[in-house]
């Protein structure tokens, strides 16, 4: 099928983005389960699913191409990544966090969530008891869910401030881009148009 | 005091340089890409920068400051759950902690109307929702021994600029007035535009005059030396921490405000003290510095403070029924025009929000081709409830929204304001704890003085 083959992804323009994080924030807020306008309403670390790469003279944020034919799904041996309606989906109930998606992702787009322990956030740098690590739901792969759950469609495109996030639609890009190549060549040929 | 300048932290800081444009005093330089850094010197304390910041401390990276070490430089206290962002203003938590533990200290604060609306944000709740009563409780139960509202020193300081402002129209004094009670955009006069410092209200900024009233009115009810009563002042502004340590804010050696608190470090010591704001008994506000209603938000939204002292001014000038202060838009963003007839005057006054935007009146009062009485000059987008202390949004096209939905909070019921100066609590404490008549300018206690601060760049 056409759209599952070019489904959509969230592009991102190195030369716009500032590396403001503001995407990111955009990202974690969207999928966090309170209501939270302000910084005092987080209720602990902000979890977003796309990353700002911040280089020596460029930034742009990272996240999930959707892949086809995914390597993260093709690797992972509790089946926990699939196909959905055009994205490529981890389904963190059944992720044991072997990292072998993480490894696969050409892109670096897979991440591991620290999930909260009850209401308190976990830091990296903090030593813990080894009770305590068993008994947190730790670790476990998320990647960019283009916010199927948002009518207005992904965050971080609505946020930018920039205007440096995009979300494609390759199968409209490709005939664009057919279009304009096709005319281009008509007026190198000669044909008035 | 060096305490009252924004910072940037150099390991957050992923040079996007948001911070550049907002900042109304040219004290941010970096490239893009790399760590930017303010001015000490330049800095007004505004807190646009604070307010606009979005690079935070993210787990998904590796920081050379561990978590704890970097709450302990800011001085926020350890429980601290929120994200930390790159640009931050100093935190006096701990020493308004270490005041409430001394036995022979009495902790006294007070509390503005766009703390009370706005702080229930920071704690999921939509603004307004959090009674100011929850929030006396709160400060009682944390160890606050009194807990006043605002209104009477705003009327004060009111009273004190409505005096000023019939003076100078009666005895042809230089005009405009402009009013003193940003913080930030009184540094911002002394820095960059000193030759204007005369047109200055003298009066101190209403937090300052209630700062004065704990350390005299009520120290002395409670039968307290100054020296045992420690004063805080909660607000939506980062400003105030500058102004509260200039010694010019002192007496008896004494400094007025001894701890400024913004309304995010109220929520930080709330929820650090674990109390439940949700279902805390609310409590009334103490008593010796009564409610005065014709100012109980005068200095919350944009044109607010203009239309008190004007209508005050009216009152003073004895002039028959209330005065209809309507503030228009100009093509200028963040500046509105009113005019109104006070006694034999008429009289023209601006409401400016943002600082650069009052550089054209500021060049026009220099080329002597001034035409306004009252300049009302508030450093934050949409005054005070969008302060820099004030619950820091994390989307920027939500901003506009929750502003417009704090200011909303705050009552519009037409008042009195005419009888801001009659009002007897005002009256009373003019009497009895100043001894002099308002808008005397020997008044040291509720009149202060500018001095030109040179930079050295």
């Amino acid at each position: 099928m056409r759209a599952e083959q070019f489904s959509p992804f969230v592009q991102s323009d190195a030369e716009k983005c500032i590396g403001c994080r503001t995407c990111e924030i955009a990202c974690a807020v969207a999928h966090s389960e309170s209501k939270q306008n302000t910084a005092g309403a987080t209720p602990g670390v902000f979890v977003p699913r796309l990353f700002v790469m911040i280089a020596a003279d460029l930034s742009a944020p990272v996240q999930c191409h959707h892949c086809v034919d995914a390597p993260c799904l093709n690797v992972c041996q509790m089946s926990a990544i699939s196909r959905v309606n055009g994205r490529t989906v981890v389904d963190t109930s059944r992720c044991v966090g072997c990292k072998l998606c993480l490894m696969a992702c050409p892109f670096g787009a897979i991440e591991f969530i620290p999930l909260p322990s009850g209401t308190r956030p976990i830091f990296p740098g903090e030593t813990e008891k080894p009770e305590e690590w068993r008994r947190r739901k730790f670790h476990r792969a998320s990647n960019c869910d283009l916010c199927v759950h948002r009518a207005q469609g992904p965050a971080c495109v609505e946020t930018c401030p920039e205007k440096a996030l995009e979300l494609v639609d390759p199968a409209a890009e490709k005939s664009r881009r057919n279009m304009e190549a096709a005319l281009d060549l008509l007026l190198q040929v000669g044909i008035g148009v | 005091m060096t305490e009252g300048f924004s910072r940037i932290d150099q390991e957050l800081c992923t040079g996007c340089g948001n911070c550049i444009s907002p900042c109304p005093a040219d004290a941010i330089t970096g490239e893009r890409h790399k760590p930017h850094t303010i001015s000490e010197e330049r800095c007004v304390g505004c807190g646009r920068c604070v307010q606009v910041c979005s690079a935070y401390d993210t787990v998904f990276e590796e920081h050379a400051t561990t978590r704890a070490a970097r709450l302990e430089q800011r001085a926020l206290p350890s429980s601290l759950a929120e994200p930390l962002f790159a640009t931050y203003d100093h935190c006096f938590i701990s020493a308004v902690n270490k005041a409430l533990a001394d036995p022979k200290r009495f902790v006294l604060a007070q509390c503005g109307p766009a703390v009370c609306s706005a702080v229930a944000e920071d704690f999921g709740l939509p603004a307004g929702s959090v009674p100011p009563g929850r929030i006396v409780a709160a400060l009682k139960k944390i160890g606050f021994r009194k807990v006043y509202d605002f209104s009477l020193p705003a009327a004060l300081a009111v009273t004190e600029e409505a005096h000023e402002l019939v003076h100078r129209l009666q005895s042809g004094g230089i005009l405009p007035i402009i009013n003193s009670s940003c913080p930030a955009a009184v540094k911002f006069i002394e820095q960059f535009h000193p030759e204007l410092i005369h047109y200055l209200a003298g009066c101190k900024s209403p937090h300052m005059v209630a700062g004065v009233l704990l350390k005299s009115f009520v120290a002395k009810t409670m039968n307290l030396d100054a020296a045992h009563v420690y004063s805080v002042s909660i607000g939506p502004c980062t400003s105030r921490k500058f102004e509260a340590g200039r010694p010019e804010m002192s007496a008896g050696g004494f400094q007025h405000v001894d701890a400024v608190l913004t309304t995010r470090e109220l929520a930080y010591m709330i929820k650090d003290s674990g109390i439940d704001l949700v279902n805390i008994a609310g409590q009334p506000y103490d008593s010796e510095l009564p409610v005065i209603p014709e100012t109980e938000d005068s200095y919350c939204d944009p044109g607010g403070v203009s239309e008190s002292v004007l209508r005050a001014s009216g009152g003073l000038l004895q002039q028959s029924g209330s005065l209809d202060v309507k503030f228009a838009d100009t093509e200028s963003e963040g500046v509105r025009t009113a005019s109104v007839q006070l006694g034999e005057f008429k009289v023209k006054a601006v409401a400016i929000t943002g600082l650069t935007a009052a550089v054209p009146f500021f060049d026009a009062i220099k080329e002597g081709k001034n035409e306004i009485a009252f300049m009302e000059l508030l450093a934050c987008p949409m005054g005070c409830v969008s302060g820099g202390g004030q619950p820091k949004v994390l989307l920027p096209q939500e901003k506009t929204a929750v502003y417009t939905s704090r200011a909303g909070v705050h009552s519009v019921v037409a008042k009195n304001r005419e009888g801001i100066a009659q009002n007897p609590a005002v009256q009373r404490i003019y009497k009895e704890c100043f001894a002099k008549t308002p808008g005397d300018k020997s008044n040291r206690a509720l009149q202060t003085q500018y001095q030109e601060r040179k930079i050295g760049i």
